[in-house]
C-alpha cells in the first residue's frame, strides 16, 4: 500500500472544499473500504468540524493533536512526523465503526485536524522568516521538505490522503501543493468561480507542476439547476477546462448541509441516514474518483458496499 | 380604487389586527415569534408545545427552563424534537429509555450551545 495524495483546492473560498473533502473521505472508506487521512490545512478548520465537531478538535488540540503542531515541529527544528499529531479515529458512519467493533474493519477515516492556531502559527512563522533572509519561496521549500518527510511513514498506513488547503497560497498552502500526487478542485458554476479556477491553475501550472491537467480532477459543487449554471458548467467541461477529469456534480441541497452537521461528536449514522437526497451523487464521486485514479495509476480499488 | 377601498385609518387597523390575529391563531409558530418580539415568555399549549419546542433557545435561558420544557414528553416527542434540530440520528437513539433521551437532548443542546455561542455573549 502506498498513499495517493489529493489536494483539495481552490483560490475562491465557499466552493465546498471541505465538502468535497469529507464526501470523499465517507465515501471512499465505506464504498471501496480504504483507509482515508484527511489533513485538513485550513485554518476555518471547516473539515476537522464536520468530521470531528467542535468539541472533538478541542478535545484533539487538548491531547497534543492537530496541524498547528506540525508546525511548531519545523519551528523548533525537529524531526518531521505528522503520526503523533493525527486523530486515528474520524469515522462518523454507524457501518464503518460496527465493522471496526466486530473485528473485520473495511474502511476508515482518521485525520490530522485545523485549529484557528494554525493560522497564527502560520504568521508567526511567517515574520520569523522574513525577518531574515528568507522568502515566501524559500519557505515554502523548507515546509515541503517538512512536510514530505513527515508524511512520508504515513505512506504504508493509508491508502488515500486527502488534503483540505486554505483558499489563498501561503507558504504553507503551497508546501500542501508540492505534496500532492492529485489535484481536486472543486468549483461553483458560476463566473467569479470560473475565474478563481483559471487563477488557481495558471498559478499551480507555473509554480508547481506543468502536468496539471492530467493531475486534476474537477467537481462542479453546489449546483443549482438552472439555466445559467448548466451554461456555465457546459462551458467548464467543454471550454475552459477541457482538458481535465470531471467527477460529476454535487448539487445545491438542504441534505448536503445536514450532512456536514454532526450532531455530537459521538453521533453516528448510517451512509443513507447521513447523505440523505444526496446518497447517489456521493456514490458517484467516489465512483468517478476511483476511476480517475485508476485511468492515473492502472490500480483499480474494488468495491466492498453498494 | 372602489368605493370599498375609501375606509378610515380605523378600519384600516382593525382589518390589519384582524389579519395578525387570525394568523396568530391558526399558525403557532408566527403566534411564538410575535410573543418573542414583544419581549413576552411563549407559553406552550398543549398540542402545539412540540412544534414549538425550540431546545436550543430554551438552553440559552436557562437547562432548568429546557428541563421543564420536555417534562412529560413521551420518547416519540422526545426523538421529534432531537431529530428536528439535528440532536441525534436514528443510530443515536436507537434503545434508549425516556430518561436516556432526555438527558441526550439537554446535554447536546447544552454543549452546542457552548460550542456556537459568541463567548462574549
Amino acid at each position: 500500500m502506498s498513499a495517493s495524495i489529493a489536494a483539495i483546492s481552490n483560490l475562491k473560498g465557499g466552493v465546498g472544499k471541505s465538502t468535497t473533502t469529507v464526501m470523499l473521505a465517507d465515501s471512499l472508506a465505506y464504498f471501496y473500504g480504504l483507509e482515508v487521512l484527511v489533513i485538513d490545512l485550513d485554518s476555518q478548520a471547516n473539515s476537522s468540524q464536520m468530521l470531528l465537531t467542535e468539541r472533538g478538535i478541542s478535545d484533539a488540540d487538548d491531547q497534543g493533536k492537530g496541524a498547528h503542531n506540525l508546525l511548531s515541529q519545523f519551528v523548533y527544528g525537529e524531526a518531521p512526523a505528522a503520526g503523533p499529531f493525527i486523530v486515528p479515529n474520524a469515522v462518523t458512519l454507524d457501518e464503518l465503526r460496527r465493522a471496526e467493533d466486530e473485528d473485520r474493519r473495511q474502511g476508515w477515516v482518521s485525520i490530522l485536524p485545523s485549529h484557528p492556531q494554525l493560522r497564527l502559527s502560520e504568521m508567526s512563522l511567517e515574520e520569523d522568516w522574513y525577518s531574515g533572509p528568507g522568502t515566501p519561496s524559500t519557505l515554502a521549500a523548507a515546509l515541503t521538505e517538512h512536510f514530505r518527510a513527515a508524511i512520508e511513514p504515513l505512506l504504508s498506513v493509508y491508502d488515500v490522503i486527502l488534503i483540505d488547503c486554505p483558499p489563498h497560497l501561503s507558504p504553507l498552502s503551497r508546501a500542501a501543493l508540492a505534496t500532492a500526487h492529485t489535484f481536486i478542485l472543486p468549483t461553483l458554476a458560476d463566473p467569479i468561480s470560473t475565474w478563481g479556477t483559471k487563477q488557481f491553475s495558471d498559478w499551480v501550472s507555473d509554480n508547481v507542476t506543468r502536468q496539471l491537467p492530467e493531475m486534476s480532477f474537477v467537481i462542479v459543487t453546489r449546483f443549482r439547476n438552472t439555466a445559467m449554471a448548466r451554461q456555465i458548467r457546459t462551458d467548464i467541461e467543454t471550454v475552459y477546462l477541457k482538458d481535465r477529469y470531471f467527477g460529476g456534480v454535487i448539487p445545491d441541497s438542504v441534505s448536503v448541509l445536514k450532512a456536514m452537521d454532526r450532531p455530537a461528536h459521538d453521533s453516528y449514522n448510517t451512509f443513507r441516514g447521513k447523505y440523505g437526497s444526496v446518497t447517489g451523487d456521493v456514490r458517484r464521486l467516489a465512483q468517478r474518483y476511483s476511476n480517475f485514479m485508476e485511468r492515473r495509476t492502472g490500480l483499480a480499488w474494488t468495491m466492498v458496499r453498494e | 380604487m372602489d368605493d370599498g377601498s375609501r375606509i378610515d385609518a380605523l378600519t384600516y387597523l382593525d382589518r390589519f389586527f384582524d389579519a395578525v390575529r387570525d394568523e396568530a391563531r391558526s399558525n403557532p409558530a408566527f403566534s411564538a415569534r410575535l410573543v418573542e418580539a414583544l419581549g413576552g415568555e411563549i407559553v406552550f399549549p398543549g398540542e402545539d408545545k412540540l412544534a414549538l419546542l425550540n431546545p436550543l433557545k430554551l438552553a440559552a435561558v436557562g437547562e432548568d427552563q429546557l428541563r421543564n420544557a420536555i417534562t412529560g414528553l413521551t420518547p416519540k416527542d422526545l426523538k421529534s424534537v432531537l431529530k428536528a434540530n439535528n440532536l441525534a440520528t436514528p443510530v443515536d437513539m436507537r434503545g434508549l429509555s425516556v430518561d436516556d433521551l432526555g438527558e441526550m437532548l439537554v446535554a447536546r443542546a447544552l454543549n452546542r450551545l457552548n460550542e456556537r455561542t459568541n463567548s462574549s455573549n
